[in-house]
């Protein structure tokens, strides 16, 4: 059975979710075209540059928030709504409903997330090709060199960043990734718990489930900040020399550690409260 | 066929008294065998429980019969089709006399009446007969 | 025995639904499920079909409690929209066909081409009238053991309504029951075996139809105007 509701999962969400991401490809291709062309090389083009930098970030931004609230809203709509009474009339568990929209939909978040860090990675690549290659051609080899895991010896931008942050930026990146795939994770289930908390209020379900997601979204904030504190402390009583490149290096680490903890906490929220009694109104 | 059950009286009386009718006026001809409950019950639009009891009810006075694996059939017994007949005739007419005293009509005032009336019935469908013969 | 509630209470918001409800209902029965708006009929159909949790009491349905098994044996049609209305007929036929054993879909497909209803159109596009016997069309193309239908002939026209009743009672198994909740009691009483006069969340009367007539010498009808007179 719950072979049949993803089946029908991915059908319903595939619509909307082809859409949004092709419009993320769509502006990803613009993106490379427009820095492939001259028109940035004048003095003059540089507000307009910074313009169109700013509603890149924004367009990224909106269709990673598009992504999830299409997901938030149908998991609301197909469970507690109208569309509910024809799922929670199916011959199946509460449990496979719930594992039916949180694997579909992660899927979802996952190729979304995916195609933000390419996107990204791609224009920045692009960017940096051409500065270097209008500039300077060597700072173009540095600039790939600094993907390679091993810092270099050489005093060029990739040793900065090794300076600065303790990683390579090729590890950085690897790290960052990490983080993305389970970051995205806990922002599902975060949405999810908020509205199944809604739920649990006998009145204006839906105005408590928003309340119940900045509340989540800040209980996150606290506990990622929190244990990411720790390594801070820890460095400061150990009093070494490099205090900061050190702190950036475990950082990572335990922020990466701080989203398996909050997914594996709202995921047994979510469980605990999907296996309460059901009452649809 | 249409069935004019009304919901004032138990559904499987009315179903029994026009299941009688049919098989006196000849519509059901003895012998012959009833249709399926469901098809009885569908074309009644009633519950095909209501439309079983009534069936049952029949069987149990002899006017129908069922055969285990065929189906019901129509008493093949005319003596007792031609005894309800005239049993259904006396409660009419008693009805009937019943409702003429009490609209203070004497014995011979109400034959008299009853002769006319049909009399006036008769030549009045005579004539429309006729009529249409002309044609 | 298909169907069978012990002391089943439901409180809704403060206020008690349903108190004390005992049924029993066995196999190959039309039950009529009657009385005045707020009696509890809508709270008792979900309470069956698991869209509600009961405060105290039991369901049992075939011996198995609410559950994916209860499920598969219910056919349930709510008294209201619940399929999303940008999917077309035939996708939604296609879904119940995927989940329901004992769905058929060639019955679908025949009792929407006897009403000229075309499967390829979005289900927005219909009118009330013509939405709601999609609604009972997939609920009766189901070969199910208890059908519960939550007023299924509230917004059909008169004329439709007889095919409505036609439908249910072609379609439905001879071991099968119906749980119908209505208004319209003198529209459906003539297919019903039983009712139950729901009041203030009580059975007020749990009876054979026939013999309630019998007794009282009025129509269900009549025999309800007077039971809930205001």
């Amino acid at each position: 059975m719950l072979r049949k509701l993803l089946k029908h999962e991915w059908y319903a969400t595939c619509k909307v979710m082809v859409a949004i991401n092709l419009a993320l490809i769509l502006l990803t291709f613009i993106g490379c075209c427009i820095l492939n062309t001259d028109i940035f090389n004048h003095k003059d083009a540089v507000p307009m540059a910074i313009l169109m930098v700013i509603l890149y970030t924004l367009s990224l931004t909106v269709f990673g928030i598009s992504t999830l609230i299409y997901l938030y809203f149908r998991f609301y709509r197909n469970l507690f709504t109208g569309e509910g009474y024809l799922m929670h009339t199916l011959p199946v568990t509460p449990m496979q409903l719930f594992h039916s929209k949180l694997i579909i939909g992660y899927l979802w978040t996952l190729l979304n997330t995916f195609l933000i860090i390419i996107s990204v990675l791609a224009l920045t690549f692009i960017a940096g090709y051409h500065f270097a290659e209008t500039h300077n051609a060597e700072d173009s080899v540095q600039l790939l060199q600094g993907f390679q895991t091993e810092p270099l010896d050489s005093n060029n931008f990739a040793n900065a960043f090794f300076e600065f942050f303790g990683y390579t930026p090729l590890q950085f990146l690897f790290h960052l990734t990490q983080l993305q795939i389970i970051g995205s994770f806990v922002s599902l289930l975060t949405g999810y718990v908020s509205i199944l908390l809604g739920q649990l209020v006998e009145k204006y379900k839906l105005m408590a489930s928003i309340g119940f997601y900045i509340i989540l979204y800040i209980v996150n904030q606290i506990v990622c900040s929190i244990l990411m504190i720790l390594p801070a402390l820890r460095i400061l009583v150990q009093d070494t020399d490099n205090f900061l490149r050190s702190y950036y290096k475990d950082m990572m680490g335990y922020a990466i550690f701080s989203q398996f903890f909050m997914g594996f906490v709202f995921y047994f929220a979510a469980v605990f409260l999907m296996r309460r009694p059901v009452n649809l109104d | 066929m249409t069935w004019n059950l009304n919901s004032d009286r138990p559904i499987f009386i009315q179903i029994i008294e026009k299941i009688q009718v049919d098989i006196i006026s000849g519509f059901y001809k003895s012998g012959d065998k009833l249709p399926s409950v469901r098809e009885l019950a569908q074309e009644a639009s009633v519950n095909p429980n209501t439309m079983q009891k009534a069936l049952s009810e029949l069987e149990r006075t002899g006017l129908v019969y069922s055969q285990r694996t065929s189906g019901r059939f129509i008493t093949e017994d005319t003596t007792m089709i031609d005894q309800l007949k005239s049993k259904l005739a006396k409660e009419i007419v008693t009805e009937f006399w019943d409702n003429m005293q009490k609209l203070g009509f004497q014995k011979e005032e109400t034959i008299s009446l009853l002769a006319k009336t049909i009399e006036i019935e008769e030549t009045t469908t005579k004539g429309e007969s006729n009529d249409d013969t002309g044609m | 025995m298909i169907l069978e509630c012990k002391d089943l209470t439901k409180t809704y918001r403060g206020y008690l639904a349903l108190s004390n409800i005992n049924l029993q209902i066995d196999g190959g029965h039309i039950i009529g499920l009657l009385g005045p708006n707020g009696s509890g009929k809508t709270t008792l159909l979900k309470l069956i079909a698991g869209l509600l949790s009961p405060a105290s009491g039991s369901i049992s349905i075939q011996g198995n409690p609410v559950g994916p098994a209860s499920k598969n044996l219910i056919s349930y049609l709510p008294d209201h929209f619940y399929l999303d209305h940008h999917r077309k007929v035939a996708e939604i036929i296609r879904f119940f066909d995927d989940f329901y054993e004992d769905f058929e879909s060639e019955r679908a497909y025949d009792m929407l081409a006897k009403l000229n209803i075309n499967p390829n159109q979005k289900l927005k596009s219909f009118s009330k009238g013509t939405k709601e016997k999609v609604h009972l069309i997939l609920a009766m193309s189901r070969r199910a053991k208890l059908y519960l239908l939550d007023e299924p002939i509230a917004g059909v026209d008169p004329a439709a309504r007889d095919y409505i009743l036609q439908t249910i009672l072609s379609n439905y198994e001879e071991t099968a029951s119906i749980l119908i909740s209505t208004h319209l009691i003198s529209d459906i009483e003539n297919i019903l075996d039983e009712v139950i006069f729901l009041q203030n969340g009580k059975i007020h009367t749990h009876a054979l139809v026939d013999e309630l007539r019998q007794e009282s010498h009025k129509s269900i009808d009549d025999l309800f105007r007077e039971v809930f007179r205001c």
